[in-house]
């Protein structure tokens, strides 16, 4: 018998079970579909005892479930209670696999092939996805399992992992003290794993703790009850089947990416990329009629966020129009506005007056205006000022602004945009603004932006064509005006090219030049048959106008150093531009002029090229700012880490030893500042933000401790501490022996969470870098990549 | 860049050169009607000097701990401490009025030097000892020669594992008694006290030459190709194994003398500021 419901919800998340509670709290019918067999399933997998912090702390809950700051424990055993407080009709183990129908009458399958009637849909799987499963006839054992929740549960068992990631290696390598275990990986390398972990897995494999056999696949499981070993798992080797008897299985194959099947709803993503998240209402519909969508996979990560939605998207259901929990919020950062208009009618009216924010949704653009700022300025005000870091983006609701460039003053009015140069480029501001009449600006964030251009490419087009105009201007014609540019800004080319792939070569025919975008580039020269990388070109500089000018063939090759967009303009655009403005001839024949002067301060010796193709190698071409340590100075007395660990709560930011050396080169672990920071993408609470005047990259207070940006760095600077108690008075260390040494302060007592730190450079010291001022013999340097070749040639 | 010497192009040397010259000077042609000693009102006046530099001088340790203090950085303090604590030798004699004896004036006198002299060999070490360090390990850090022993350790050991019984206790042994670092004695000495089991019995194993020699002896003795294929890049993995040590154990020599001298300069100094404190009373009372 087919069971029909008003509303169905499916997942049994934060967002989830908020909904199917207020459903239940209403008598509505209802039930809430779990494809596992436990509620929450990405909360169930932070460790043990892990912190769940309910950040924004100013956004009020609501929703019948009970939610505060604790241990993960504490927290799903309190969402349990609430579903059994609230009788919620839930059904674990429950997968959808297909909907069909419409609003008022879908149609729900289900893996086991039951189907359920639903008027209402409430989405809200996460993005999580479900685990891959192993895929072999058999793989429904009991004894097979996705996950591994406490390594100490198995003993003296025979288990088999499978895969070659992160996860597998860790779990392969925590059961094998106390277990026979093999590792099967498809491949002959374990090439997907981190480092450390590859370390781990070879010298476990080389000392026999876990046996692996690469090259093999899982071929099918065989259930044998009357043994001893539940089940036998016969696996696929390069040289024929093998029989392995086993206790458990246990596959870590990543997980299957939840967008296929939420495509396969008929709910519909605006671009391919990876990122990008539903169009929705501003109830949270999706294009599909009666199917809403909540949560992380509505573009929503935070727990209370979610939950307040699944309240309230019931209510929108039931065609109660109540304001959002964040409408507060908006509310507050809206009243000083002089319009006479409400919450909504403000925003509606800002999207009609910014050409650039019109085509998002209404829903989109609350959340756009949630995370900025509305300024209201007096006339002659610095909205930001040449050379500074910040990289927030700015619109024009009413009045003007002036753009100075150099001695040029530049007016910009209602409805345009500026600050995308720094926006794109991770690079300092390159002209100062300044408010003009009756002049009010939103300032919306570079998280929010970057969010915004990958998911709607309305907004990307308009910004990258806004951008290489100009640029163009700017760089070569700043004295003509951008509407006549356009024929040349219409044929110019937007290029991407990953880290070492060459933009031209030493000897191609000249026919473009390279506007660079963001990223980084190094110009090199062939010596013998050796490339010497001479210099290091940084973004928002122009590199292959040397051919163009001269009309002859590359005298240098040009690699990107790491991900890196140019603007390629062609030699015809080239020459049209030199025809329209007559000094850009003399000016760029200067400026190629300097840049062979530069070339040949650094003499053409093999050293110094080998330097500066190590400090490429290590990440350093999308450094803003980085600590370089002199070898041939160190002393090796650590008062670096001692100072930066003093002035920052008792942990160093840095590792001096840590971290490769090339000739008298050291890259100690210590933030690099990086252009555009991975540690940035995936914050949660947004609490990484890019500083005002030395661009650093900083970690706020509002850190909830969940580790992504510690995982998403590549260079392995970010460390997760706890918070530590402040240190005794010098003097009395020194004479009472009281209080711990400098910068060795105690661990706080009581139930903190470790949380990330990094290095802030000093922004909020006086003198500035701590670790710089501490060293005694100057050996430790902050260098942006501008002046490498200063290192290069001590 | 920029050397502690040579801070501020040589600032404080300047300062101390002028300092002491003129002090040399008056020293010269002042007549104080009585033997020159720290007696005269110019005695008196160096003394003086010479007393609060001691002070400033050993409130260097404090600067380079007040990790948030704007007064300058502590490489230019740095410089000025081995300047002006060199300064500090020709005003603290031109003090003595070259009068010695065996009392706690000349006690602190004496004192000075030892601080002031163990001084010039530590700015001697933070000059020229990163340089030989550097060059002693080449273009790779420690860490990253500790990382390949390792590496060399895993795979001696994966190889070692077809050997006869005997020769693979000797290899193991060989590698779980090599011996790098220990006291200070040792990590200045560099003398290599690894050592080896062979059936039974204790046998020096230096630079790993114990090990290599019995890995030879039995190729000599081997008649497969796969034993001998295997014994030659085991001989060939311990001598990169010694290589790597040989480099460390320079390494960790030169990290302990950097560190070395600051045990004997920090303790005296603090010694002569309690002779100071003597010598200055006693002056007064038996004045």
């Amino acid at each position: 018998m087919t069971k029909q419901y008003k509303v169905v919800v499916i997942g049994a998340g934060p967002g989830g079970i908020s909904a199917a509670a207020h459903a239940a709290e209403l008598n509505i019918s209802h039930v809430l579909l779990e494809a596992s067999a436990k509620i929450a399933n990405t909360i169930q997998k932070y460790q043990k005892g892990k912190h769940v912090m309910a950040e924004p702390s100013i956004l009020p809950l609501r929703s019948p479930i009970a939610f505060e700051a604790g241990k993960r424990e504490a927290i799903l055993d309190e969402w349990q209670q609430g579903l059994l407080d609230n009788k919620v009709n839930i059904q674990y183990n429950a997968a959808v696999v297909n909907i069909d129908g419409e609003k008022g009458d879908f149609k729900i399958t289900l893996a086991n092939g039951d189907v359920i009637q639903a008027e209402f849909i409430i989405l809200g799987i996460g993005v999580q996805g479900n685990p891959r499963k192993l895929g072999v006839a058999g793989d429904d054992a009991k004894f097979v399992q996705y996950t591994l929740d406490n390594p100490d549960d198995h003993k003296n068992e025979t288990i088999v992992v499978v895969g070659a990631g992160d996860a597998a290696i860790e779990n392969a390598v925590v059961l094998a003290n106390n277990n026979k275990v093999f590792i099967v990986n498809r491949r002959d390398e374990f090439a997907r794993a981190k480092e450390g972990n590859l370390n781990l897995i070879t010298a476990a494999i080389d000392n026999g703790e876990v046996e692996c056999c690469y090259n093999t696949n899982p071929h099918r499981i065989e259930l044998t009850p009357k043994r001893d070993k539940p089940g036998i798992f016969v696996l696929k080797t390069a040289s024929g089947e093998i029989q392995v008897p086993v206790d458990r299985i246990i596959a870590r194959l990543g997980a299957i990416p939840p967008r296929a099947l939420v495509e396969s709803f008929g709910i519909e993503f605006p671009n391919s990329d990876p990122n990008s998240i539903p169009v929705l209402s501003a109830k949270y519909e999706s294009n599909v009629p009666g199917i809403y969508v909540i949560g992380a996979l509505g573009g929503y990560p935070l727990i209370k966020q979610a939950m307040n939605q699944g309240y309230e998207v019931v209510e929108y259901i039931l065609g109660n129009d109540i304001n959002p929990a964040d409408h507060p919020l908006l509310e507050s950062k809206l009243e000083h506005l002089p319009f006479d208009l409400d919450v909504d009618q403000t925003l509606a009216m800002m999207q009609t007056k910014i050409p650039v924010f019109t085509p998002l949704s209404a829903l989109t653009f609350r959340e756009v205006m949630l995370d900025s700022q509305v300024h209201v300025f007096e006339p002659n005000v610095e909205i930001f000022k040449k050379n500074d870091y910040t990289n927030s983006f700015y619109t024009i609701l009413a009045g003007d602004v002036n753009i100075v460039i150099g001695d040029r003053v530049i007016k910009s009015t209602q409805g345009n945009f500026f600050g995308e140069m720094s926006l794109i480029s991770g690079r300092r501001r390159s002209a100062t603004v300044m408010s003009g009449d009756s002049c009010i600006v939103i300032e919306t964030p570079r998280r929010t932006m970057i969010k915004l251009i990958t998911s709607v490419d309305a907004v990307k087009r308009v910004l990258d064509e806004t951008f290489i105009a100009r640029t163009i201007q700017a760089k070569f014609a700043p004295k003509i005006p951008i509407e006549q540019l356009q024929p040349i800004v219409s044929k110019a080319q937007l290029n991407q090219y990953r880290a070492n792939e060459v933009l031209f070569s030493e000897g191609d025919e000249a026919n473009c030049l390279h506007v660079i975008r963001s990223g980084s580039v190094t110009v090199s020269k062939k010596v013998g048959d050796k490339n010497i990388p001479m210099s290091y070109v940084a973004a928002n500089n122009v590199v292959g106008e040397m051919g163009l000018l001269g009309n002859t063939v590359r005298s240098a090759t040009i690699t990107a150093t790491v991900k890196t967009e140019t603007i390629s303009l062609d030699s015809d655009s080239f020459n049209d531009l030199l025809a329209k403005s007559p000094t850009l001839r003399e000016t760029m024949e200067l400026e190629v002029k300097q840049r062979h002067l530069e070339n040949t301060k650094l003499e053409l010796e093999s050293e110094s090229g080998d330097i500066l193709s190590f400090l490429m190698q290590q990440g350093l071409g999308e450094a803003t700012d980085v600590l370089l340590i002199n070898e041939d100075t160190c002393i090796g007395c650590d008062n670096c880490e001692t100072a930066c660990a003093a002035t920052h709560g008792g942990t160093s930011r840095l590792n001096r030893k840590a971290g490769p050396t090339f000739a008298h080169v050291h890259v100690p672990t210590s933030c690099r500042h990086c252009e555009d920071p991975s540690c940035m993408k995936d914050c949660p609470p947004d609490a990484i933000h890019r500083g005002g005047l030395g661009g650093e990259v900083f970690i706020d207070d509002s850190c909830i401790g969940c580790g992504n940006c510690e995982r998403n760095c590549p260079y392995g600077v970010i460390q997760m501490e706890y918070p530590k108690e402040k240190n005794s008075n010098f003097w009395n260390w020194m004479f009472f022996d009281a209080g711990e040494k400098p910068g060795e302060n105690k661990v706080k007592d009581g139930d903190n969470i470790k949380k990330a730190v990094k290095c802030d450079m000093c922004k909020d010291i006086d003198g500035g870098a701590a670790c710089v001022r501490a060293c005694p013999t100057g050996a430790a340097n902050r260098v942006s990549p501008e002046n490498f070749i200063n290192v290069v040639n001590l | 860049m920029e050397q502690f010497l040579t801070y501020a192009s040589g600032r404080y040397l300047k300062i101390s050169l002028l300092l002491t010259v003129i002090v040399s000077i008056i020293y010269v042609m002042h007549e104080p009607g009585q033997p020159k000693n720290g007696g005269t009102w110019f005695g008196y006046t160096i003394g003086t000097i010479s007393a609060l530099l001691i002070v400033w001088l050993m409130y260097f340790g404090r600067r380079k701990r007040a990790y948030y203090s704007t007064l300058g950085t502590v490489k230019g303090w740095l410089s000025a401490h081995v300047y002006l604590g060199s300064g500090l030798l020709v005003l603290a004699t031109l003090h003595t009025g070259f009068q010695f004896g065996l009392n706690v004036h000349t006690l602190a006198y004496a004192l000075m030097c030892i601080a002031i002299f163990s001084g010039f060999y530590g700015a001697w070490a933070y000059v020229y000892l990163p340089i030989k360090k550097r060059a002693n390990l080449k273009t790779i850090s420690a860490e990253e020669y500790y990382l390949s022993i390792e590496d060399v350790d895993r795979q001696i050991i994966k190889l070692s594992k077809e050997l006869p019984a005997p020769l693979k206790l000797m290899i193991n042994s060989a590698i779980e008694r090599t011996e790098i670092g220990g006291d200070l004695f040792d990590q200045l000495s560099i003398e290599d006290k690894s050592c080896l089991l062979f059936n039974g019995e204790l046998y020096a194993n230096e630079d790993q030459s114990g090990c290599i020699h019995l890995l030879v002896e039995e190729l000599a003795k081997v008649t497969d190709q796969q034993s001998a294929i295997q014994l030659k890049q085991l001989i060939d993995l311990f001598g990169r194994r010694k290589k790597s040590l040989k480099t460390l154990r320079y390494h960790i020599k030169t990290n302990a003398l950097l560190k070395l001298w600051l045990y004997i300069h920090v303790p005296v100094s603090f010694a002569l500021l309690a002779a100071l404190i003597v010598h200055i009373l006693s002056v007064f009372i038996y004045w």
